[in-house]
C-alpha cells in the first residue's frame, strides 16, 4: 500500500462534501510534502496524522453546526432537552407527592390517559421552548420533525420506564444491584401500566396529545413566512 | 471576521502572488521562520473557511494543473485590519514593558 493510498484512506475522517472538494488537492500536497520532508518516517506520519485528526474534528464540528447535519443535530438536542425535562418534572411530582403523603391519598391512582396527557403537555412545552431556542430558522422539514419528536419521545420514555420496572420487579432482592435503585429513582415518576390495555391507552393519549401540542406550537416554515 | 493565526499567515502569503496548496505551506513556514508548519489538513480546512468568507478565491490552474488561490479585495482589507489590530496590541505590550521599546 503506497503512502498516498494510506493518506487517501485517512481522508475518510473528513465530511464527504469537504473530501469531494479538496481530497485530490490534499493528496497532491501530501505527496509534495512527503518528497521534500527531512523528518524520519515516524516523525513525518506523526505530524500528518495529528494534522488530520485535529483538522477533521474541527471540520466535522463545523459540518454539524452549519452543514447538512445541522438540523439533525439540533433535533437531537431538542429531543434530549424534552426527555430530560419530562423525567425531571415527573420525578419532582412523585417526590412532592411522597413528601406530603397523607393517609387520605391512600389508594388514589392517576388514570393512564390523564397521566399520558400531562406528560405530553410537559413535553409539548419543552418542545415549544426547544423550537424557539434551537430552531430559530426552521427549514422545510422542521414541522414534521417537531411532530415526530412530540410523538416519539413520550412513547420512548414510557416504554423504557415500563421495561425497566418489569425487570426490577422480577429481580431477587437479595442479589439486587445497588445501581438499580438509581434507575428506580429516575423512573419512578413514570406511570407504570398494569396491563396491556392501560399501556395502549396511555400510548394513544400521549401520542394524540403530543401531536396536538406539536401542531399548535410548530412555527410556520421559513418559506411560508416569506410567502406571507 | 477575525482570522486565526494560520488563516492570517495564509492571507499574508497570498499578498505576494497567487499560490497553490503546497506553495502556501512553504510560504507560511518561511513567513513564520519555521514556527508554523501547516499540514495539508489544516491548510485546506483554512482555505475552505477563507473561500466561504470570500477572503480568497480560486484562480486558473497553474502549469501543473494544480488549483491556485488568490487574495480578494475583501481578503486584503481583512488582512490589513488584522495587521493593524496586532500592531496596536504590540504597542500596548510595549507600553506595559512586555516588549522592549522600538526606539
Amino acid at each position: 500500500m503506497t503512502p498516498e493510498r494510506v493518506y487517501a484512506a485517512l481522508l475518510t475522517l473528513y465530511p464527504k462534501p469537504f473530501r469531494n472538494e479538496y481530497g485530490p488537492a490534499m493528496i497532491d500536497a501530501f505527496r509534495d510534502l512527503r518528497q521534500s520532508s527531512r523528518r524520519s518516517p515516524f516523525g513525518f506520519w506523526r505530524f500528518v496524522v495529528a494534522d488530520i485528526v485535529r483538522s477533521a474534528a474541527r471540520e466535522q464540528f463545523d459540518e454539524c453546526r452549519t452543514g447538512s447535519r445541522r438540523f439533525a443535530f439540533r433535533w437531537l438536542a431538542t429531543c434530549a432537552l424534552g426527555l430530560t425535562v419530562t423525567v425531571l418534572v415527573t420525578n419532582m411530582v412523585a417526590w412532592t407527592f411522597s413528601y406530603f403523603y397523607h393517609p387520605y391519598f391512600e389508594g388514589l391512582t392517576v388514570p393512564p390517559w390523564g397521566y399520558g396527557a400531562c406528560l405530553a403537555l410537559i413535553l409539548g412545552g419543552t418542545i415549544l421552548i426547544g423550537q424557539r431556542l434551537l430552531l430559530p430558522r426552521q427549514p422545510h422539514r422542521a414541522r414534521a420533525w417537531v411532530l415526530a419528536s412530540a410523538v416519539a419521545l413520550p412513547i420512548a420514555a414510557l416504554l423504557c420506564g415500563s421495561v425497566v420496572e418489569r425487570t426490577l420487579t422480577g429481580m431477587n432482592p437479595v442479589a439486587a444491584d445497588p445501581s438499580a435503585d438509581a434507575l428506580q429513582v429516575l423512573l419512578r415518576g413514570l406511570h407504570q401500566p398494569k396491563n396491556w390495555t392501560e399501556l395502549a391507552v396511555q400510548l394513544a393519549v400521549m401520542a394524540a396529545s403530543g401531536l396536538a401540542v406539536g401542531i399548535i406550537t410548530a412555527r410556520p416554515s421559513a418559506e411560508k413566512r416569506h410567502a406571507h | 471576521m477575525s482570522p486565526t493565526s494560520a488563516e492570517f499567515h495564509l492571507l499574508l502569503a497570498l499578498m505576494r502572488s497567487p499560490r497553490h496548496g503546497y506553495g502556501l505551506m512553504q510560504d507560511v513556514e518561511e513567513l513564520s521562520a519555521g514556527k508554523l508548519r501547516l499540514g495539508p489538513g489544516t491548510l485546506y480546512t483554512a482555505i475552505r473557511r477563507l473561500r466561504t468568507s470570500g477572503l480568497i478565491a480560486e484562480c486558473d490552474a497553474d502549469a501543473d494543473r494544480r488549483r491556485c488561490y488568490r487574495l480578494t479585495r475583501k481578503g486584503r482589507s481583512i488582512a490589513s485590519g488584522e495587521a493593524r489590530r496586532l500592531s496596536d496590541l504590540v504597542g500596548v505590550a510595549r507600553k506595559h514593558g512586555l516588549l522592549p521599546s522600538a526606539t
